[in-house]
């Protein structure tokens, strides 16, 4: 802290004095001021008479031993006034570790979704006549991803027209091979292509796979009470 | 009890995180003077404190692992301690002294009853002079338990514990430049308190910009 002529040190600089906390060009410039300064001088003699006071404090005396029982565990220890919350130290593994927990559970929820809406619009193909009856688009149960499942199934023995984009598995004849449009939107279609899947059993098949993996996530991930 | 040497130290927080209830009791031994008064002179009160004091104790072995060997063991049992006896003061909410503005001369510092009984001084200090020191150390007791708390622990730890300022900033995780803030505030703030009942200060005492 810069000292400015004609101005008096703060109860802070002077605080500061008093224990000797200063920077050598503070040190310096306080000393200065103080050698011309009475009202300063006064003011530091007054924080010095307080500080002597706190100093002359007797410490009080222990009313018992704190140690506490052998036998007792890391565990065991319990506060005295159960009522009274210990406040926990902040753990930076347990931190790290509820982040992995928590980024995996979203994982595999994730995962889970996709697989369900896999089966189902594998399930809506395979299912005899099933899809082809539907003329109009259906979307995957409880709009999880309507975007991403968008069949254009108008009668029976339609085929899918190559030149428009067919998000996912809707083509209502499984021998052919709907268009493969990349799409950043669209994720089952990258899956589709990483896997080549060419039948609704194979996407059946990833799809029960996904569910399986995200629910199995999700529940070991589940935060597990505590014991207290 | 003979001052614990940094490398016995070690060994007995290391035996502690192990499971060593002995080991940690040596150094509950060592320590207990210093948390107990802490928690003391935060709270004014001796049942409040030895609870505090106990409870501190119990959550720094049931937290022994999370230290880190090698660092300041007494910051980190004080940090323990100032923020239990915080919380138990914030819990309590223990404000049976009238804010530093509502004091009168004629009011009567509140007393600390059981401040009287509980001093250490030695038996060889003169009786008048016991006296004077047993009303100074309520006097300046109320006047510590005015100060907000934050100021209230950085003055205690600073001039009472004789913490550096470095060590403090440790103990309350806060830069050094607000532990300086925080010291120079409560000191100034105990001044005041100390000139409205400048008639219990002893002579040598007194402050010179008394206007009497």
């Amino acid at each position: 802290m810069a000292l400015h002529n004609n101005r008096h040190l703060t109860t802070e600089q002077l605080s500061a004095l008093l224990d000797k906390q200063l920077s050598s060009q503070e040190q310096t410039e306080y000393d200065a001021h103080m050698q011309t300064c009475p009202q300063c001088q006064s003011t530091l003699v007054d924080l010095q008479q307080t500080v002597r006071l706190l100093h002359a404090l007797p410490q009080p005396a222990l009313p018992r031993s704190f140690v506490l029982p052998v036998g007792v565990t890391p565990l065991q220890a319990r506060p005295v006034h159960q009522v009274r919350t210990v406040p926990q130290i902040p753990q930076r593994q347990h931190v790290w570790q509820s982040y992995m927990r928590n980024s995996v559970r979203v994982l595999s929820a994730i995962a889970a979704v996709i697989g369900l809406v896999f089966i189902l619009s594998s399930a809506l193909v395979i299912l005899p006549h099933g899809g082809g009856a539907s003329s109009s688009t259906t979307s995957a149960p409880g709009g999880t991803a309507p975007h991403i499942v968008t069949p254009h199934i108008t009668n029976p023995g339609t085929t899918c027209d190559r030149n428009h984009a067919v998000p996912s598995g809707a083509c209502s004849t499984p021998t052919l091979q709907p268009q493969r449009t990349p799409s950043a939107t669209n994720p089952p279609n990258q899956n589709r292509q990483a896997l080549n899947l060419n039948t609704p059993g194979g996407y059946l098949g990833l799809g029960s796979i996904l569910l399986l993996l995200g629910i199995l996530g999700v529940v070991l991930t589940r935060r597990r009470p505590r014991r207290e | 009890m003979a001052k614990l040497v940094r490398d016995d130290e070690e060994q007995l927080i290391i035996r502690s995180q192990h499971g060593d209830v002995n080991a940690f009791n040596q150094l509950v031994l060592h320590y207990q003077q210093t948390a107990y008064g802490v928690a003391f002179r935060m709270l004014g009160d001796a049942e409040a404190a030895a609870d505090v004091t106990q409870d501190v104790f119990i959550a720094a072995f049931r937290n022994i692992q999370t230290f880190r060997v090698g660092s300041s063991f007494r910051a980190w049992l004080l940090r323990i301690a100032s923020n239990m006896a915080c919380d138990h003061w914030r819990r309590i909410k223990r404000h049976t002294i009238e804010s530093l503005d509502a004091l009168t001369d004629e009011e009567e510092p509140h007393s600390v009853s059981e401040l009287g009984a509980l001093t250490a001084s030695r038996q060889d200090e003169n009786p008048e002079a016991y006296l004077l020191s047993q009303e100074l150390q309520d006097l300046i007791q109320c006047g510590l338990q005015e100060l907000p708390l934050d100021q209230r622990i950085a003055v205690i730890l600073c001039d009472i514990e004789g913490l550096t300022y470095e060590e403090i900033a440790a103990t309350t995780q806060v830069l050094p430049g607000t532990v300086r803030s925080r010291i120079a505030r409560g000191r100034a703030r105990l001044r005041i308190y100390l000139q409205k009942h400048r008639e219990l200060l002893p002579r040598n005492y007194r402050l010179p910009n008394d206007t009497d």
